[in-house]
């Protein structure tokens, strides 16, 4: 996509809730429909919501456990080259390897690598920060932080049909369904 | 209602093999006291301080779920309640070890002669010495017993209360209670591990010592309602209540108890190797030598590593008959740990006896028999608490 372009078009419809069972009651439903590029809104978390919009897998534990590996065995090798070969010193007499010494450096470098994939790996891959959303161009949006519960079917799905999608939505126990202009 | 009398069935029929098992084994291990005292001796105290130990975790994980709360607390509170009110029980295979006519000398050397020379441990004869032992070892009693049946009686009131504000405040009140006696819980058992087991090696000394070994069978305790609760959770009421969530959080407290026992473990190894102090090593050196050093990397690698790996997978804590079997696998696991920290100073090299195990066995079996019982006598999920109630409306709309 050409992001220089001026977007305009339907992004998506937007139904709204009033309770986080309903929310999840729709997801449900409209997953099993076939729709699969949507997204839910809610100001906490909801149990099995991400389960219910397809959102199965994602990769920010796989980062983290190489992130985690590779600070472990970074932080032992960096204590093995400093005490065995670039500083050599003895030490009361002790082995230049002196792994138990190593073993806490070695824990924080895992902890600390981890910790920032963990960080910068769910921003990255979560595609945060975005200063724009076309779903903030829908007034009654600004409750999702409150006490309002949404979810948009996006019009990339190719089950997408304004009419159709739309009707199914009011089926859904839908407070409102509102057009998400782009 | 006829459908919760499958589990007491099954319960009863549990117990009755756990009576078998613990008559057999004690007979055997009593046998045993004939051909060899002194094994006899080691055996029985091995057997009887790894099922306290059961009994006090227990008591210090349900303490510590009534002062930060939990839903995985609620669930398996009955496990708990049950396994702390067999703990004044625990205490006579305990009273065996010790103050049998010679096992107090057979065990400890500090309540003999030549040892009183020595001055790193002439120093503690004021605390290491058999009077103060047994009024210690009474205390201990009196006021664990105090808090098991207290807290489990506090519950037994909130399951009468038709009151749902009153449950709720019942709740309040254990927390306020909690508080306090985690503190002197963790305090009194300090000192109960410093005196039933480090004290085996009087010039040696650890600080951390009874907070390693207490984590140690929290984890066990932990192992165990996992194994219960998995074992019941096809039967009313852990049928409708349980959900995903609860297994996979109580799945992460076993990474994180497997990890705090690391942790403990390893501070005190990297504290001693560092100071490498003549008096200090030698706690390692024994465990080290002499065939125990098999044991302690298979500790190191099998309690450790192994778990931990395990235990970081999604999937795991979401299955509950693997994270059931893990859990199992870490009991054993305990059996070994305890094993290599009690007896390398009994026996220089390393050797089990047979009446290692039936002692373990038969102490087990009648722990379990108790257990069982007290677990037959009520609810087997605490009726009125509110997190329960949360749980089963969330399990209708799931």
């Amino acid at each position: 996509m050409n992001d220089n372009a001026p977007r305009t078009g339907l992004y998506g419809l937007m139904a709204e809730f009033t309770t986080p069972e309903q929310l999840l009651d729709a997801a449900n439903k409209t997953y099993a429909a076939g729709y699969r590029q949507m997204d839910a809104y809610s100001p906490m978390p909801v149990e099995g919501l991400a389960d219910a919009i397809g959102f199965r897998k994602h990769y920010v534990s796989q980062a983290v456990l190489a992130a985690g590996l590779t600070g472990c065995v970074g932080g032992f090798s960096l204590l093995y080259w400093i005490a065995k070969i670039a500083y050599a010193h003895n030490v009361a007499g002790r082995p230049f390897n002196s792994w138990p010494a190593f073993i806490p450096i070695t824990f924080e470098c895992t902890v600390l690598l981890s910790a920032l994939m963990a960080v910068f790996g769910m921003f990255a891959m979560n595609g945060l920060p975005q200063p724009y959303h076309p779903v903030f161009n829908v007034p009654e949006f600004a409750r999702a932080t409150k006490d309002r519960f949404f979810l948009c079917v996006e019009a990339a799905d190719p089950l997408f049909d304004k009419e159709r999608t739309r009707e199914f939505l009011s089926t859904l126990t839908a407070y409102e369904v509102a057009d998400v202009e782009n | 209602m006829s459908e919760p009398n499958v589990l007491i069935e099954r319960i009863s029929r549990s117990q009755r093999t756990a009576l078998i098992i613990g008559i057999v084994g004690i007979a055997a291990t009593f046998a045993g006291l004939a051909v060899n005292k002194t094994q006899f001796t080691y055996s029985w105290f091995y057997g009887s301080l790894f099922w306290a130990g059961l009994s006090a975790g227990a008591l210090g994980l349900y303490l510590l779920n009534n002062v930060v709360g939990g839903k995985w607390g609620a669930i398996i509170r009955r496990f708990l309640e049950a396994s702390a009110k067999v703990l004044p029980y625990t205490f006579i295979p305990l009273a065996i070890a010790f103050f049998l006519p010679g096992a107090m000398h057979t065990l400890f050397p500090w309540v003999r002669p030549e040892f009183l020379k020595d001055p790193a441990v002439a120093h503690k004869i004021a605390y290491l010495n058999p009077q103060g032992f047994t009024i210690r070892f009474i205390i201990y009693l009196l006021f664990w017993t105090f808090l098991g049946y207290r807290l489990s009686s506090r519950t037994d009131i909130q399951d009468k209360t038709k009151d749902h504000a009153e449950g709720v405040a019942i709740q309040v009140r254990m927390r306020q209670f909690s508080a306090p006696m985690l503190l002197l819980f963790v305090l009194t058992s300090t000192f109960a591990f410093f005196d039933w087991v480090m004290s085996l090696e009087p010039t040696w000394y650890s600080t951390i010592y009874g907070a390693m070994y207490l984590i140690g069978q929290v984890l066990a305790m932990l192992a165990l309602s996992i194994i219960l609760l998995v074992r019941y959770s096809d039967q009313s009421p852990f049928k409708e209540t349980i959900n995903m969530p609860v297994t996979h959080d109580l799945g992460n407290l076993m990474l994180a108890f497997t990890m705090v026992w690391a942790y403990l473990s390893f501070s005190q190894f990297l504290i001693t190797w560092a100071g490498n102090l003549p008096e200090e090593i030698q706690w390692y050196q024994r465990r080290f030598t002499h065939g125990w050093g098999y044991v302690a990397w298979t500790v190191s690698v099998f309690h450790f590593c192994v778990p931990f790996f395990i235990l970081l997978h999604r999937f795991v804590k979401r299955n509950p008959k693997l994270l059931a079997t893990l859990c199992v696998y870490m009991f054993l696991m305990r059996f070994l740990d305890v094993f290599w920290l009690s007896q390398p100073p009994l026996r220089p090299e390393l050797s089990v006896s047979w009446m290692d195990l039936t002692a373990l066995a038969g102490i087990g079996g009648i722990w379990f028999f108790l257990f069982f019982q007290q677990l037959k006598t009520r609810p087997l999920l605490p009726l009125n608490d509110a997190r329960l109630i949360a749980m089963r409306h969330e399990h209708h709309h799931a």
